[in-house]
């Protein structure tokens, strides 16, 4: 039994047992049974880890996020933190058996609010030695331990680490490793202000825009490994921000969310008078007589009659002090068989004007933004210049207010 | 085993083994012939009353450090042979076997040389004999356990748990060009992202979604990761790729046991003139050796010999007790905790916060004595020769190495 392979200068801890206490983890959907697994280990080595700091060492040990915010970090990177006095300590669980190095994943280093003084290189061993073994359903399951088998600091990573360019991690050869784990807590309990960090640079800010078409393109529960899809440091800032995690999270894990995720919606279908659910006419969408009263909407109406329109109420987020606002296609089939497009916002029935600071872009399935277009304090719509393209064409329109967000996308 | 006292013999002589047991000491001729020539030209000068054993070991530690010349590892090789034959000896008790024998042990313990040496802190109080016997022994334990997960693993289960350090050892090992190590990389990272355990944590064998579901990936994903262009991955080839892998890297955690006639370090080679040191490395050698530190040293050990021995004296009696169990009598965790009927998670417990008391009373002893502010880095060697000197005081055939 592979336990009997445990020394004293290691930790080789118990998880209470599974299904009772906090060992349980929360039922969270994950966009793909890898991210759910990677949620498992964390969860297990977290729990574990911390129960027994706060039992042996020091009771006021906290977990770094609360439960409700984990998720969004396990969906997209492996590794936890908690902390001990004014010292953070990060939990980097692997199943590899030969414990040959610690792999850290770049956000627990480079990312200024998450980076550690120590990390711990945390191997997941289950009790008949394999981890995953399959085992009958009947089978009361197998209960792993969770081995503490060295720790090294920030300063050290940073130093002596190798970076990995191709999955973005510091890599520290276990012979680089401090193996003894009582040294942690007596250095902790002796030099608690010692210098463990090496420095960092600061991420780059995002703006609300850039943040809505990554968490629209990195939401992708199809995209496997969204961090490694964008430059480091526009990930970074992307993943510090609670909200916008939340926000990829909750994208990459519910994609049937309501109202949630866009369908890509098909305007050829429109010129032959197909519905699409949520499109409707000005008429229907505002009522007949307010339709005629909103002048610009009229004037654009009778520029263009022959245009087919249709119009969407699109909601900027739940709270009571967003007005939802009208997105406006008009359509023009050209002779040369494309498609004329003209995209326009409006404040709803009642409101005479858009919120200022509302951004309307158009942005290529590759990410890129083509056109913006944002409110000032007075104005009644906002529209982006009309484009042409040809059949088969999609895109995408993203509207951004303060830290909400809303992409609708389309195929011509 | 009958131990070596002659000083050429000490530094160029091996174990030979005869039906798994020790059957006498075999010479190799370079190493003697490198010894003898080194003796007669006085290259370490051994003050009087000095013990010539220490010195010539720290002469060949410390060639071996700067790397001169090429038999300094030959010569600790044949030095560290009682220490690698104990630390075979420990582990064969330790954990019966019907697949290894004690030969088995010995060789797999000796491979692990140079970074025993690399490791090796002469500061730290314990000699090299001492220290080598345990750290033999503790990274044959990690191999053993190592070997014993990789056994309960299926093929599958296994690709899953090797680190992506080795996964690359292996595949360099194997002989591939960067280009298909690239390559294989991208399928492993691929598969480890498709083919995890499920709902129920079980692991069923990849079937033909599986294998389609990693080539989708691969061939989006090596667009990006693999600059070199590359074709299109089928899943039938992504299946082969990886089951080539799991046959790389069982040969490469789990390499076939090496006959123990394979020729080692300096054997064979025949005279070699390069390996003559030279009269500019000889000064600074002398330089580096610093004789009178050995003494200073030992001073101190046994100083700190006082300190633990007072703070063992004031933990409790079943903390003591765990110590004893565990050092000298090398019972692992599971037998301590059938023995003492707790369970294993309270004597591990036990043991850590034992070791803790008796390394906080070492942080103590040397900011207040010593006047000398203990530094993490301290902290750690500090920890590093507790454990060495727990070894040695409890296990008495570990001192019986000390020469």
């Amino acid at each position: 039994m592979t336990v009997a392979f445990a020394e004293p200068t290691e930790w080789w801890l118990e998880p209470e047992s599974a299904g009772r206490g906090r060992s349980r983890q929360p039922d969270q959907p994950y966009s793909t049974p890898s991210s759910r697994w990677n949620a498992h280990l964390n969860h297990l080595c977290l729990e574990t880890i911390l129960a027994w700091l706060q039992s042996e060492y020091a009771p006021t040990a906290a977990a770094g996020w609360e439960a409700a915010a984990r998720p969004a970090i396990w969906e997209v990177v492996n590794g936890s933190r908690l902390s001990l006095g004014d010292n953070q300590i990060a939990i980097i669980p692997s199943e590899a058996i030969d414990c040959s190095e610690l792999e850290v994943p770049q956000e627990w280093v480079d990312i200024p609010s998450w980076a550690a003084d120590y990390y711990l290189a945390v191997q997941v061993v289950a009790a008949d030695g394999s981890t995953t073994e399959a085992t009958d359903a009947d089978d009361p399951a197998p209960r792993p331990r969770v081995r503490v088998w060295g720790y090294a600091s920030h300063h050290q990573l940073k130093t002596a680490g190798g970076y990995d360019a191709s999955d973005r991690t510091y890599c520290l050869d276990a012979q680089e490793l401090s193996r003894d784990l009582s040294t942690l807590w007596v250095t902790l309990q002796f030099y608690p202000d010692s210098q463990t960090r090496a420095p960092l640079a600061p991420l780059p800010e995002l703006s609300p825009t850039q943040a809505t078409q990554l968490i629209e393109r990195l939401g992708n529960p199809a995209l496997p490994f969204p961090r490694l899809a964008v430059p480091f440091a526009t990930w970074g800032a992307l993943l510090e921000r609670q909200e916008w995690r939340q926000a990829l999270y909750q994208r990459r894990s519910q994609p049937d969310g309501v109202g949630d995720r866009p369908e890509v919606v098909r305007l050829s279908d429109w010129l032959q008078a197909q519905v699409t659910s949520g499109w409707r006419s000005l008429e229907d969408l505002f009522g007949a007589p307010q339709a005629a009263l909103i002048p610009s909407l009229r004037a654009a109406t009778q520029l263009t009659p022959t245009d087919t329109i249709r119009a969407k109420t699109l909601v900027l987020g739940n709270a009571a002090d967003v007005p939802p606002v009208a997105l406006v296609l008009h359509l023009t089939p050209e002779a040369d068989g494309r498609m004329g497009i003209l995209v326009q916002l409006y404040p709803t029935a009642g409101d005479a004007l858009l919120p200022a600071a509302i951004t309307l872009s158009l942005v290529a399935p590759t990410g890129e933004t083509l056109q913006t277009a944002t409110s000032q304090t007075e104005d009644d719509y906002i529209q982006l210049r009309r484009f042409r393209c040809p059949l088969g064409t999609q895109f995408s329109l993203h509207l951004a207010f303060q830290a909400h967000c809303c992409v609708e996308t389309f195929i011509v | 085993m009958q131990a070596r006292q002659d000083v050429v013999e000490l530094f160029s002589t091996f174990v030979q083994f005869e039906a798994n047991r020790f059957q006498g000491w075999a010479a190799d001729g370079h190493l003697r012939r490198s010894m003898e020539r080194c003796m007669a030209q006085g290259w370490a000068q051994i003050q009087p009353g000095a013990d010539a054993e220490l010195v010539w070991c720290a002469y060949w530690y410390t060639r071996w450090q700067m790397q001169a010349v090429a038999p300094a590892e030959g010569h600790l090789a044949a030095y560290l042979q009682e220490a690698c034959y104990w630390a075979a000896q420990q582990i064969s008790r330790k954990f019966a076997s019907s697949q290894y024998s004690l030969p088995d042990y010995f060789q797999m313990a000796i491979a692990d040389l140079p970074p025993v040496l690399e490791s090796f802190n002469p500061d730290r109080g314990s000699t090299l004999k001492t220290y080598a016997a345990i750290a033999f022994t503790s990274r044959l334990r990690d191999t053993l356990r190592q070997r014993q997960e990789v056994d309960l693993c299926t093929p599958w289960t296994l690709l899953r748990k090797v680190s992506k350090k080795r996964l690359l050892e292996s595949l360099h090992a194997a002989g591939l060009t960067d280009a298909a190590v690239a390559q294989y990389r991208l399928a492993w990272f691929c598969f480890k992202a498709v083919y995890v355990p499920d709902a129920a944590q079980r692991l069923p064998k990849p079937d033909g979604a599986v294998w389609e579901a990693i080539a989708q990936i691969y061939n989006r994903e090596r667009l990006t990761q693999i600059p070199t262009a590359t074709a299109d991955g089928t899943p039938a080839q992504i299946e082969q790729w990886l089951t080539q892998c799991t046959a790389w890297v069982r040969a490469y955690l789990y390499p076939p046991v090496q006959s123990l006639n394979v020729p080692r370090p300096g054997q064979g080679v025949g005279d070699r003139q390069d390996a003559l040191p030279d009269e500019a490395t000889e000064s600074l050698l002398h330089d580096l050796m610093r004789q009178e530190e050995v003494a200073q040293r030992q001073a101190q050990h046994s100083q700190l010999r006082a300190v633990l021995m007072g703070a063992i004296a004031q933990l409790d009696d079943p903390s003591q007790a765990l110590l004893r169990l565990h050092y000298q009598d090398g019972l692992t965790q599971q037998q301590l905790a059938k023995q003492l009927a707790m369970s294993q998670a309270t004597v591990s417990r036990r043991l850590t916060r034992a070791r803790e008391a008796l390394l906080i009373a070492l942080v103590q002893w040397s900011q207040k004595e010593l006047n000398n502010p203990a530094t993490p880095t301290l902290i750690q060697d500090m920890g590093a020769g507790l454990e060495e000197w727990l070894r040695g005081h409890y296990d008495k055939s570990a001192m019986r190495l000390e020469p």
